[in-house]
């Protein structure tokens, strides 16, 4: 599989090196700079050589297709803004036509956007997950 | 007819400004408090402060009745989450996003969402100014892809129609001042000396027009 991961940091970066180690061919593309040379470092490290570091504003139509994501079989939009998360999404699903998006919920309070109105797929709220299995845990202990 | 803004930065305040004096219901949004300070001390409309794409904001703003709804924050993307989300979900019938990135603007524009490119708007005008002098712009269309423009009428062109300056698709002759009165040409009508031509023409062939009247 060809997965293209915009924003590189903790979920970014983590995700890239299973999907390398794996054997997925994986770009990751990091708009700071200082993070995308981190990354470019850790990957080297982990002789992750499936992993490629591009550092770029994924936002950006012309980094977009510098990475192929017209043959990505997945993009994964994990940057700590959903804003940017939901545009990532929009142009992948509607200009480049990739099959499969995923998106990062930073604010459980923007949950409401990541539809298919934005090209999302299938979407993951770190703060919302948690919230509720708290919430099944006080249910089931009464 | 009730408008939204979104985004109080200079071009916010402005159209704010301009919309209420015209008596129409405004409200502005932005995520600083401080940005309404930019608004005219007669400005009449509501002030929300929140985040563009925030669900409450825009509610509380009154999204669900509003006519139109422009987004002109500074960041494309705010723009044009929140202008969608005007569209799809509020079904504002008038949305407009403000895009700086012009190949964002092309992409998101044939999505369907009316946007105004204004880096590409200021580029084209710089151009018109810097590279073709002779010719006064008088506006731009669109994104700047056609343009309206004048230029007195060179003493080689008296005695020719103003069909000899048609290129079809790219430049036509779309009026003619005469002796202080302007009059739109038919078939065959002949340019006399101090005639000032007003032209249709699209930026990209600026260099032909240029070229046909300063041969």
């Amino acid at each position: 599989m060809y997965v293209v991961i915009v924003g590189g940091g903790k979920v970014g970066s983590w995700l890239a090196r299973i999907l390398g180690e794996e054997g997925h061919q994986v770009a990751v593309v990091e708009f700071r700079r200082d993070t995308c040379n981190k990354l470019t470092n850790e990957m080297a490290l982990f002789q992750n050589e499936n992993v490629r570091v591009i550092c770029g504003d994924g936002d950006e139509p012309y980094v977009l297709e510098d990475v192929n994501v017209g043959k990505a079989d997945a993009v994964v939009a994990a940057t700590g803004d959903d804003e940017d998360n939901l545009v990532v999404c929009l142009l992948s699903k509607y200009e480049y036509h990739v099959p499969m998006t995923i998106a990062r919920i930073n604010n459980p309070k923007n949950e409401w956007l990541f539809t298919e109105e934005f090209g999302v797929d299938m979407s993951v709220s770190n703060t919302g997950m948690i919230a509720k299995l708290l919430e099944q845990k006080v249910t089931e202990t009464g | 007819m009730k408008v939204i803004i979104a985004g109080c930065g200079r071009v916010g305040a402005l159209l704010a400004g301009k919309l209420s004096a015209e008596g129409h219901d405004v409200a502005v949004i932005d995520k600083d408090p401080t940005a309404f300070l930019r608004l005219p001390k007669a400005f009449q409309g509501t002030t929300v402060p929140g985040l563009v794409f925030d669900r409450d904001a825009l509610n509380a703003a009154g999204a669900d009745r509003a006519d139109a709804f422009v987004a002109v924050t500074s960041g494309d993307n705010s723009n044009v989450v929140s202008a969608t989300i005007a569209r799809d979900i509020f079904r504002v019938p008038k949305v407009v996003a403000r895009i700086f990135d012009p190949r964002r603007a092309d992409i998101y524009r044939r999505l369907g969402i009316p946007t105004v490119s204004s880096v590409s708007w200021a580029a084209n005008e710089i151009l018109s100014i810097v590279l073709h002098q002779e010719l006064v712009r008088d506006v731009t269309l669109g994104d700047g892809e056609v343009q309206l423009v004048k230029t007195s009428i060179a003493p080689r062109l008296v005695g020719r129609t103003a069909d000899d300056l048609r290129i079809p698709g790219e430049v036509v002759v779309v009026a003619i001042v005469r002796g202080g009165k302007s009059f739109i040409p038919v078939d065959g009508t002949i340019f006399r000396e101090g005639d000032i031509a007003e032209l249709a023409v699209l930026t990209s062939s600026m260099p032909k027009l240029k070229k046909m009247l300063v041969p």
